[in-house]
């Protein structure tokens, strides 16, 4: 899988529980998901069980903790995947 | 002396039962504390309880040390016997590697909140408050409007707290962003923590004072 392809399954994801609609249109890399797309704490546990569920990859707490920006998720996803 | 809020929105739609991800208790939830939300009477209520619990004492556990990591299981709430999560407000105990932090607990059928210090007399001199922002602000308030008007509610807060006049406060992020209050422009020593979610803002502070 490219990241082109991990990066748009990885929006899609994040897209369901982003509450700021507007910075997900012009979202990048660089974006963060809890400050900028506004996904709170808990739907940011959701947003994880959705990538273990989508990517069939297990994520430890330390490593979900470690994700800030949608780049940071694109980058874990493609390690576990290898 | 350090504290920790949050905030929980019960009626947030993304937060009801049936639009939280099937695995959601398991991830966050120890074995204990799942029985104990299968067991409530109003297990919705009991979840969120428990889950503010855990991220209110993990604001507090940050603050001693920045490396900690939100590990929700690695935070285990314990309700001491004689406090049910019927009665309101009422307390726990949050236990982590770091040590245990005390939390006041309290809310209606529509929030929960949460404030966490690092003993019940931390709890006792802490002052929080809430505040709704309506139903226009159901799905969605901007963070840069949310952010504003839980430094509003702090800073008039704080000032009555203190008996100062709230325009000679200034509530303000220092650094790694944790909030600070400044009255006539001398930092004070009181520490701040800031929840928003859904309808709500909700403000904590640990006991200030002028000197």
């Amino acid at each position: 899988m490219s990241r082109d392809e991990t990066y748009a399954k990885v929006m899609e994801i994040i897209g369901r529980y982003a509450k700021n609609k507007d910075a997900l249109e012009g979202a990048s890399e660089d974006t963060n998901i809890l400050e900028d797309l506004k996904v709170n704490s808990a739907r940011l546990v959701d947003v994880i069980l959705d990538f273990e569920d989508e990517f069939d990859i297990e994520v430890a707490d330390e490593d979900a903790d470690a994700v800030n920006t949608v780049g940071d998720a694109v980058s874990l996803i493609e390690a576990k995947l290898g | 002396m350090l504290v920790g809020n949050d905030i929980v929105d019960l009626r947030d739609p993304e937060n009801q039962p049936d639009a939280i991800h099937p695995r959601f208790d398991a991830r966050v939830f120890t074995w204990t504390e799942r029985a104990r939300i299968l067991a409530a009477g109003s297990p919705h209520r009991v979840r969120w309880a428990l889950w503010a619990a855990k991220e209110s004492a993990y604001k507090v556990a940050r603050k001693l040390d920045s490396r900690v990591c939100f590990s929700p299981r690695a935070f285990t709430v314990r309700i001491p016997g004689g406090e049910t999560e019927d009665r309101d407000p009422f307390l726990a105990e949050v236990s982590h590697v770091l040590g245990r932090f005390q939390v006041c607990l309290e809310g209606t059928d529509e929030w929960i909140h949460a404030v966490a210090s690092l003993s019940g007399a931390g709890i006792a001199k802490a002052g929080w408050e809430l505040r709704s922002l309506g139903r226009a602000a159901a799905r969605h308030v901007p963070g840069q409007e949310a952010s504003a008007l839980v430094r509003q509610l702090a800073r008039s807060a704080v000032a009555t707290a203190l008996s100062v006049v709230p325009s000679d406060l200034d509530i303000s992020a220092a650094a790694k962003r944790v909030p600070r209050v400044f009255w006539r422009g001398k930092a004070l020593s009181a520490d701040l923590s800031f929840s928003h979610h859904g309808r709500f803002v909700a403000c904590a502070w640990g006991r200030v004072t002028l000197r």
